[in-house]
Formats: C-alpha cells, sequence, structure tokens
C-alpha cells in the first residue's frame, strides 16, 4: 500500500476498500520500521495521526461525503508549528517548544481531515542542502544510505520517497524543497511567493520562504496546492488572489509549449556527463513537440552571491528572538541578562546557523550596507527583470534542479562555499518569488535526477500541466530499497552504489 | 578582508561568544563567502532600484481592537523561568 499515490489512497477510502485507520496504520508501521535507519522524523505523532484517522471512518460510517484527499496521512516539516506538538526546527535551542497555536496551513489541513503522522527532519532552522546540519543527526537518502537526501527539507522528501507517507510538506527559501525533490526521487514544488500563508512557519528568510508539498506524482501535488492556498490575513505577504483548481491544465497537450534554457544555469555549471544526459532528455522532449530555445538571462550568474547577501541578512534578523528569555533553551551558567543571552545563543545554535547570523550581521552594519546589502536587492530587482522579459516569449523554463545528483554526507562539510554552490539552480526562483516544481527525471549512477520547471507569477496550473505531461513521458519509478523492498533484501542492505 | 577582530565585533552584535579556534574558522569562511560576493562590483546597477521583495508588498492594516488571548498558559509553558505570567530573568543591571 506504501508504493501508491495519495489520489489513489483516496480512492480506495472513499470506496470503502480500506478504512483510513488502515492506510494510516500502514504508513506509521513503516515510518516506525525506516526512521531507525533513515532518521526522516524529529517525531512520530501516532495517536494524533490515530485520532484524525477514526474521524475521517466515522464519516463514510456515517455515510458522509469525503473531500478530496480527506483520511490522507502527511507528514510536516519541524519547523510549522502544531499546537502542543513539539516543534523545533531540528535545533537544540528549541527543543521542548510546543506552540501555542497552529500554522495556518495545519488548520487548513485540521479541516480535511489529514492525518498527520510526524514532524520531518530538516537542516536546523532550515539553513543547510544536506539535512546534516540538524542537531538531531543527519538524514538518510533511501536510494543510498551513505548519501545526502538534499535540504533543508530532506526528512520530508525521504518520507515521500520511502514510503513513510505519501505527502509531506516542506519549506523553501533558496531550493529547500527541489533540491532534496530531486536527491530523492520525488516532486517537489515552490508555489508563487504569497500563494501560501507563511503563518507558524518559523521564519528563516522572511521575503525568500515559501511552503509548498513533496508528492510521488504530480497530479497529487496539484491536489494538494488545492488544500494549501489561500489568502490569509494572519500573513501580511499572503496575496489574495481568485482560488482555483490547480488540476484544471493537467490533461492539455505538450505540442507547441515554448520552454527556455538559461545558458547561465546550464552551460557554466555542468561536467560533461550531466550535460550529455540533460542534451539527451531535450532532444527526447523536443521530439514530444516541446520547443526549446537556448536564452541569455545574464543576471543568473550573480544570483547565488546575492542570496548570500540577502538572505543571511534576514535570517540574523528573525533568529534574534531566540534569546532565552520566552520560549527554547537557556543557559544556566549566567549571572546577568546580557550573559544569558549570549551563552543561551551560542550553546543553543550549532556552526550553520552561527555563520549565517554572522554573515547578516556583517552585511547590515553600517560601512557594508551600501557595498553589499543595498547591491544585492539591486541585483535582485535585474533577477526579476530577466525573467519578466523571458516570459514574455517562452511558457516556461527549463533546468536541472541541482548540478549533481546527490553527494556524499560529509563531502561538503568542510567549505561552505561548496555546499552554497549545490543551490546555484534552484535560488533564483525564490529572489524573483517565482513558482518552480522538481520532477524526477532519470537516474545517473542508480541515484534520481531532477528537471526544474519555472513559471511566472501565479501560473502553478500551467507548471504542473506540462509537468504531467513530462512525467508521463519521463516514466520515471520510485524504486528505492525502502519502498520496494525485495525479498529479503531489507535485513541486509549494503552502503554504496555499485 | 575579514579578520578574527572583524568576526569578535560581530560576535557582539549577534550575542554570541567564540573560542579562538572557531574566531578563525568563521573568519576564513566569511572571507572565503565575501571573496565569492565580489563578483557584484561586475554588475551595473546605477538607477536600479533594490528590491525588498519579489513582488510588490503593501501594508496591511488592521483595526486597533483588543483581544484576548485564550492560551495564555500555553505560552508561560514554554517559559525557562515563569513567575505570576511574567517571565523570570537574571538581574539587569551589573553589581
Amino acid at each position: 500500500m506504501i508504493e501508491l499515490s495519495a489520489i489513489d489512497l483516496f480512492n480506495k477510502i472513499k470506496n470503502k476498500e480500506i478504512s483510513s485507520v488502515e492506510v494510516t496504520s500502514a504508513f506509521l508501521e513503516q515510518s516506525k520500521k525506516t526512521n531507525s535507519e533513515l532518521n526522516s522524523y524529529n517525531l512520530i505523532t501516532e495517536e494524533l495521526a490515530i485520532s484524525t484517522a477514526k474521524k475521517v471512518d466515522d464519516k463514510i460510517a456515517a455515510g458522509k461525503k469525503l473531500r478530496i484527499l480527506e483520511g490522507v496521512p502527511i507528514a510536516i516539516k519541524d519547523n510549522i508549528c502544531i499546537e502542543d506538538v513539539e516543534t523545533t526546527c531540528s535545533s537544540k535551542i528549541l527543543e521542548g517548544f510546543k506552540p501555542p497555536y497552529n500554522a495556518s496551513i495545519i488548520d487548513r489541513i485540521n479541516t480535511l481531515n489529514m492525518p498527520i503522522i510526524g514532524k520531518t527532519n530538516l537542516d536546523e532552522f532550515a539553513m543547510g542542502s544536506s539535512t546534516e546540519t540538524s542537531f538531531y543527526g543527519r538524514s538518510k537518502n533511501p536510494w543510498d544510505i551513505s548519501t545526502v537526501p538534499g535540504g533543508s527539507s530532506g526528512g520530508s522528501a525521504v518520507i515521500v520517497a520511502s514510503g513513510q507517507a505519501p505527502i509531506s510538506i516542506g519549506s523553501d527559501t533558496g531550493g529547500s524543497i527541489r533540491q532534496p525533490a530531486s536527491f530523492c526521487g520525488v516532486v517537489g514544488m515552490k508555489p508563487t511567493y504569497g500563494r501560501i500563508s507563511r503563518y507558524g512557519l518559523i521564519a528563516f528568510a522572511s521575503s525568500l520562504d515559501q511552503i509548498g508539498p513533496f508528492t510521488k506524482n504530480v497530479e497529487d501535488c496539484a491536489q494538494m496546492l488545492n488544500v494549501l492556498c489561500s489568502y490569509d490575513a494572519k500573513d501580511s505577504t499572503s496575496q489574495n488572489v481568485a482560488t482555483e483548481d490547480f488540476t484544471r491544465d493537467l490533461e492539455k497537450p505538450l505540442k507547441g509549449i515554448k520552454a527556455a534554457i538559461p545558458k547561465e544555469l546550464y552551460n557554466a555549471n555542468l561536467n560533461k556527463d550531466i550535460k550529455d544526459y540533460y542534451d539527451n532528455l531535450i532532444t527526447k522532449l523536443s521530439n514530444e513537440g516541446v520547443i526549446f530555445e537556448e536564452i541569455e538571462m545574464p543576471s543568473l550568474k550573480y544570483a547565488l552571491s546575492a542570496y548570500y547577501i540577502i538572505a543571511p541578512a534576514e535570517a540574523s534578523s528573525n533568529l534574534s528572538r531566540y534569546d532565552g528569555v520566552r520560549y527554547g533553551y537557556r543557559s544556566d551558567s549566567a549571572d546577568s541578562l546580557i550573559e544569558m543571552m549570549t551563552k543561551s545563543r551560542s550553546e543553543g545554535f550549532g556552526d550553520e546557523v552561527k555563520r549565517r547570523i554572522l554573515m547578516g550581521s556583517y552585511v547590515l552594519s553600517s560601512g557594508y550596507y551600501d557595498a553589499y546589502y543595498k547591491k544585492a536587492q539591486q541585483v535582485r530587482t535585474l533577477i526579476k527583470q530577466d525573467y519578466k522579459k523571458a516570459f514574455e516569449k517562452y511558457d516556461i523554463i527549463l533546468s536541472p534542479t541541482t548540478p549533481t545528483p546527490a553527494f556524499k554526507a560529509g563531502e561538503k562539510n568542510s567549505n561552505p562555499l561548496e555546499m552554497y554552490l549545490n543551490d546555484i539552480m534552484t535560488i533564483p526562483v525564490n529572489l524573483a518569488g517565482l513558482p518552480a516544481i522538481s520532477i524526477p527525471c532519470g537516474t545517473i549512477n542508480n541515484l534520481p535526477m531532477g528537471l526544474q520547471l519555472t513559471g511566472n507569477i501565479f501560473e502553478e496550473s500551467k507548471i504542473l500541466g506540462i509537468a504531467n505531461q513530462l512525467e508521463k513521458i519521463l516514466n520515471f519509478k520510485l524504486k528505492n530499497p525502502f519502498i520496494l523492498p525485495l525479498q529479503g533484501e531489507i535485513s541486509n542492505r549494503t552502503e554504496g552504489v555499485s | 578582508m575579514i579578520t578574527k577582530e572583524t568576526i569578535k565585533h560581530l560576535a557582539i552584535l549577534s550575542r554570541l561568544e567564540f573560542t579562538d579556534e572557531q574566531l578563525d574558522n568563521f573568519s576564513h569562511d566569511l572571507d572565503d563567502i565575501f571573496n565569492y560576493a565580489q563578483m557584484l562590483n561586475e554588475v551595473d546597477t546605477e538607477g536600479i532600484e533594490p528590491s525588498s521583495h519579489a513582488i510588490p508588498i503593501q501594508n496591511v492594516f488592521k483595526d486597533d481592537v483588543v483581544k484576548e488571548f485564550p492560551n495564555i498558559d500555553k505560552i508561560m509553558a514554554n517559559a525557562p523561568q515563569e513567575e505570576d505570567h511574567a517571565f523570570r530573568v537574571p538581574k539587569i543591571l551589573a553589581d
């Protein structure tokens, strides 16, 4: 059952072939079995999940109609607040924190009676590209446990890829949904900035953060967007746009779609093997009627630099609230208030978070503000302009999601800049606030690769339509040892790629 | 050039404290990262408006109405030290 899509599971529940409690129990069992090896959950919320599933089964018994996805289990990234459920951001500084309120998306998920199976592991405060900076230990990629699942929403990606939940929720500030989706062979989408309320998402970089889903396929992704997207007065950056059905374009034909490939992403950052791989893919899709053109977007070359000024600047400000006064970790070895705050922060934050706070404080400090922060914001304007120009002529912009498949754990830890370079394809999209999806397109050395489709502001339906047609052509199979275990293989799984 | 002295100053601004080895490491990391970011100087940004957000954002005004928060006990339950619905902290002024 764990290999099924969310919509297939929903239909089985609706048609009374299987109950929501049975579905939820199957995923809980898989979660408990695999979590000890993959470390994808910070917390499994079994009681909460089962009690929600029972509500759905009662509803069915009473002859009431279910809404789409009702009764289908889901996992939530551990930087999204659930009332009374420990929410840690995978940081020591929030250990034991139980929010007194729900994030707005949790209210929506609860209204739909989707059983919440657990809180998923992430890079500390979503700062990282490998889920290795988590205070609770690294998550592992189910395709090869010696490699990373990507990050920061690594746990959420692992959970869908290994059949621990059919849907999970992540957040994406510079690629934190799309990059792990690519590494784990699942679908991950970051909608337009402001589409989904950030109320109750613990802030990293407020002008870039956006919530989005991980799913096994594009249709599930579209259905989940229907659940998540809504105007919310509690988030002052929430966009008040007309609601739409994100599944509306799923069956639109591909023929004649105009796709742009920016040279700055495609040529500069790929080694020969990977370039050849994507060249072949593009030829294949051209034969299906997609029109590809290489274009120049000169500002994209500077996106990574601008991002690593803007995001830490916002983070250093957002993370000033962790001071040991009102919640979270407090050092007990201090005699004065300032000492207590300094020691609590120094003992509570990990190195990557401290590094970003220092970077942010640096670019915002007097003497450097104009040279770094203002300059980066001007470059951000140029990036937006380049995208705007491209969308006057093209339906979508296409690129690999990442320059390489999943890398080995520990490989990039000693060099932060090298880790940051891994997000070079995904970061420009956040700076421009655009919607983008990563869909799995195949494997290299038995590790999944992703295709990133970026669309114009609020054109999620168009992206999903194109992605759905590409998915049919690509015919990718989610077949790692955890989701489709072969007889006898589960106990003696070996590390490494053969 | 980002030196150990720079990091010491930033640590004070950020309410963080570091060992000598950490000062060394962070100054090296930040120096690397901001050297990379020097490429921004190649870009002509004369007359370009800075963007603080991706899409136009306006102030959202709400009526100034006092509302009771129903879960005060749940807020206070997270406090490291609490006294009569107040957050207790070490002394603010030095001796």
